[in-house]
């Protein structure tokens, strides 16, 4: 860089937010995904209907004042539907992320604070993974597992935790050479400690990054499948499931289709904003992938 | 006597840096003439301005950069009004410029020679292969071992010192009227220093070329240069030949800088320092603002500032009481 | 250090990682629930000495490890098994759909990378302006979409009122369109943005500065000195790229009836057709490691740096 002077962040809380709130795309991202969540939370309450309550004598109604998005070929109201879904989505990215990362901080920290063979065998299996086409790699674990939402939760996080211990392993590559980790060492820290309480604590500013970045390929893979059939199943509101069922429907009653569509797009739109603004503000030279 | 021709005349020049705090001034009213066929020395601490200056002249500011306003002509023609076009024929060919870091300065993906005969292509309209064999020539003037060989390397091969030399090697096939070397020794060992600053010397007298040297090693300007400026902190505070200078600073911000040289020359007492730190230029001091550092401060300095004045001839210096810094001599 | 020595060294890189995928695919088949022997007898009748004995053939009365070395010497001999719902050989019906899941990569590959490339860009060179906002903006979007959304929404569109193209099964190439717009809608977004990222970054670079000092005009600049090393993640990540187009090709194929590989997948999966699936899963992982093995050889072509910097490590 011959002229963007190094810029020196710290992780002070109100200079991030301060950073953060300047971001107009993040807060956009921000706004869209507390509505996301506001509207998971509260399902119970705006539905106006259960999301598996089968009306026969209404199949396939376009949007209307009763139904605002319309009804399904088995007269369920699809607003209804598209707001307990929204739990399942936002329930299953997390539920990948936290997998994702329960398998992937630890291998990174482990690689990059013993270093030598252990880290060659570590990175030889990431890169190994790294191989394999992800939606493949997890359409051969269903089929071993079975179809089911869990399963697909499963197998997603099992093909995509890679870049976890990429980027943990890199930081803590980093880190490793600083004083404090001296330091640290000379006073007789064990080595766990040394990895959770001295690392661990640095390398959070790119995992929440990565982690609001992945959310919305965890949504977009898992929807996926589920659109496939072999994840969540019927009558489960599942965006992936609801546009599964719709598309034999997509010129009979396009909105069976578009609207799940259009809510997963959000979805993982409110992340993908949200996951740059942080990106910008807390590691602008991280690199994924 | 003769009259020397000025070669650049920098009038009046305001740059300004935008960021997201405010304006920062990093050249502020900055007026400097060069003569033709001198080595002039731009002396100061880093962030003084003097790069941001030397980037100005061949205009390769960067982006977030505003020159509020002045002038720079070069052979009488201001470089700040110039269409691009004629720019770039100027640059490489009539100005050339030598950066600070020769690690980054070199496109890693191209080979040397390529890069070199780049420049006599554009400006000479050489076949590749007439440039290609100038190049060879060049790299092996400026001290490459095995031109022929090096110059199909790519730049990863050489050394930080081998890179600079490329880079002169670059900018000086075209025998340039005026050089601007910012820096160019900095990021290099202490011995390759001494090698390069040869090297920009010797090209300097066979092109018969006028050298700007940006530096902030007093030490560099003592071997090599005609005439110094010192800048302080977006001001030029002090002009005069090199004997001068040294022998008899008016200003108390470079007599500061000597006395520190000095010091560490005599190396038996103890290291002098100039007191306190350079001034954010985002919000620079009242008046003369080198006031709240200098030993010599009046009621003056505080509140105003002091306009660089020609008080003996051809030295000119900024500062209400030259007198008095002039008076104390450093071997005293 | 040589470009050669690298080749050669990326090249034997690639087969322990091969022999790994085999094993894993060995074992992922190996843990499937029913009787092999059933499944490559395809559902034939026959008396339970004869069962006995293709079991010895097969040498599933050997351990794990050594009925893994029989597999692997029919896989290498090209012999993938037998389908058992049509009977035919695993390695021809994956010859028969290939060619549609190749020509359909292709054409969305070249479609993503003109449209990202481009945009990529000019974004990067008319930064902070609306151009730019807008133009970004909609990348973010295309990236959120889901590319079997988006291709649903195509068909709705191109068969309910554009009726130009086909949206169901293959009536020769322009079948390929759609499907390919579909697949390279998500993959466009993400070339845009790093090539925007890349060049924005590598514009900042001193070379380019120099490159200015040199008097180049803004074309020669931008093109011999800024978008040539730009590309370089770019190029890497085309082939990266591979693995995550092919498992996009199997929904999409699957959405648009296309007769390619990845709907043979799909519908292999759904009737337990176990040998067509560890055939077909073999075929793609072999295949994206030679892509990567290929990315880090072009790497390797386009930045002789990288050829000293990776060249002796793993």
């Amino acid at each position: 860089m011959w002229f963007n002077k190094e810029r020196i962040r710290s992780l002070e809380s109100n200079e991030v937010l301060r950073l953060f709130l300047k971001h107009k795309r993040g807060v956009a991202g921000l706004i869209l995904l507390s509505f996301m969540l506001f509207i998971a939370l509260t399902a119970d309450f705006i539905a106006p209907k259960r999301f598996d309550e089968v009306d026969p004598s209404s199949r396939l109604l376009p949007p209307s004042t009763e139904h605002i998005f319309g009804t399904d070929q088995l007269g369920r109201d699809i607003f209804s539907r598209i707001v307990y879904g929204a739990r399942i989505a936002l329930w299953v990215g997390l539920l990948v992320v936290v997998v994702e990362a329960g398998i992937g901080v630890p291998l990174g920290l482990i690689a990059g604070y013993y270093g030598g063979s252990v880290d060659k065998l570590i990175s030889a299996i990431t890169d190994m993974l790294w191989a394999f086409p992800p939606i493949i790699l997890a359409l051969a674990i269903v089929t071993i597992l079975g179809p089911g939402l869990t399963n697909v939760v499963i197998a997603v996080s099992i093909v995509s935790w890679a870049p976890y211990t990429r980027v943990v392993r890199a930081k803590t590559l980093s880190i490793m050479g600083r004083e404090f980790i001296t330091a640290a060492r000379a006073v007789g820290e064990s080595s766990l400690s040394i990895m959770f309480r001295y690392v661990l604590p640095n390398t959070l500013a790119p995992i929440i990054v990565l982690a609001t970045l992945t959310i919305p390929s965890a949504i977009l893979y898992t929807t996926a499948l589920s659109f496939l059939g072999f994840g969540a199943q019927p009558p489960t509101p599942d965006w992936g499931a609801m546009l599964n069922e719709g598309k034999d429907y997509i010129f009979k009653a396009p909105w069976c289709s578009i609207f799940p569509g259009l809510f997963i797009t959000l979805t993982a739109l409110s992340f993908n904003l949200l996951g740059d603004a942080l990106r910008d503000v807390l590691d602008p030279k991280l690199r994924l992938g | 006597m003769r009259v020397p021709e000025v070669l650049l005349d920098v009038r009046d020049l305001r740059i300004c840096y935008e960021t997201s705090r405010g304006c920062v001034k990093a050249v502020d009213g900055v007026s400097l003439e060069v003569y033709a066929g001198e080595t002039f020395c731009l002396v100061g601490e880093t962030g003084c301005g003097k790069s941001t200056l030397a980037l100005a002249i061949p205009r390769l500011l960067p982006p977030n950069a505003r020159i509020l306003s002045g002038s720079i002509l070069f052979k009488g023609v201001d470089l700040l009004r110039v269409s691009d076009s004629k720019l770039q024929e100027l640059r490489g060919k009539e100005i050339a410029m030598i950066f600070q870091n020769p690690m980054t300065s070199l496109n890693p993906v191209h080979r040397v020679g390529f890069q070199v005969a780049e420049v006599p292509v554009t400006h000479f309209k050489m076949s590749w292969r007439e440039a290609l064999a100038t190049a060879v020539r060049q790299l092996g003037r400026v001290g490459i071992a095995d031109p022929d060989l090096r110059s199909r390397d790519y730049p990863h091969t050489f050394s930080g010192g081998m890179k600079q030399r490329s880079m002169i090697a670059m900018m000086t096939t075209c025998k340039p009227s005026l050089l601007i070397a910012d820096e160019p020794t900095t990021a290099l060992d202490v011995t390759i220093q001494a090698q390069i600053l040869k090297l920009l010397h010797e090209l300097k007298n066979e092109y018969g070329l006028t050298l700007l040297l940006i530096t902030h090693n007093f030490g560099i300007v003592a071997e090599v240069c005609d005439r110094v400026g010192v800048m302080y902190a977006g001001k030029i505070v002090e002009v005069a030949d090199v004997t001068e200078v040294f022998e008899a600073p008016l200003h108390p911000y470079t007599k500061g800088l000597i006395d520190c040289v000095v010091a560490r020359r005599k190396s038996k007492s103890r290291l002098n320092q100039i007191p306190g730190t350079p001034p954010s230029l985002l919000n620079p001091p009242t008046g003369c603002r080198f006031h709240p550092r200098c030993a010599y401060v009046t009621h003056e300095c505080v509140k105003e500032e002091p306009r660089l004045i020609e008080v003996r001839k051809n030295h000119l210096v900024a500062c209400h009481n030259y007198e008095k810094v002039g008076g104390v001599s450093w071997s005293s | 250090m040589g470009l050669l020595t690298y080749v050669v060294k990326k090249l034997l890189i690639g087969i322990p990682v091969i022999f790994g995928v085999t094993i894993i695919l060995f074992y992922i088949m190996y843990m499937l629930p029913g009787d092999p022997i059933k499944l490559l007898l395809a559902g034939e009748r026959v008396t339970p000495a004869k069962i006995e004995e293709l079991r010895r053939a097969w040498g599933l009365d050997q351990p794990v490890y050594i009925q893994y070395f029989y597999w692997l010497s029919h896989v290498v001999r090209g012999d993938l098994g037998v389908s058992i719902v049509t009977k035919e050989p695993v390695t021809l019906l994956i010859s028969q759909r290939l060619p549609y899941t190749l020509a359909l990569m292709l054409i969305s590959t070249l479609l993503s990378y003109a449209i990202g490339v481009l945009s990529g860009v000019l974004t990067a060179l008319r930064r902070g302006t609306l151009v730019d906002s807008v133009v970004s903006i909609t990348g973010i979007v295309g990236y959120s979409i889901p590319g079997f959304w988006f291709g649903l929404m195509l068909m709705l569109a191109f068969g309910r009122y554009l009726q130009i193209l086909p949206i169901s099964g293959y009536e020769g190439p322009h079948s390929l369109i759609l499907p390919a717009l579909s697949l390279a809608l998500p993959s466009s977004a993400y070339v845009m943005r790093l090539t925007r990222a890349e060049m924005i970054e590598v514009l900042n670079e001193d070379y380019i500065r120099t490159a200015w000092a040199k008097g180049l005009n803004e074309r020669r600049v931008l093109l011999v000195h800024a978008l040539r090393n730009a590309m370089i993640p770019v190029v890497v990540m085309f082939f990266l790229d591979i693995p995550w187009l092919i498992g996009g090709a199997v929904v999409i194929e699957t959405l648009f009836a296309l007769p390619g590989m990845g709907r043979l997948l799909y519908v292999s999966i759904i009737r337990q057709d176990y040998a067509v699936v560890q055939g077909i899963v073999l075929i793609i992982t072999v295949l994206t490691v030679v892509f990567n093995t290929l990315g880090d050889i072009v790497v390797a072509v386009l930045d002789p740096r990288v050829r000293v910097e990776r060249g002796g490590g793993v």
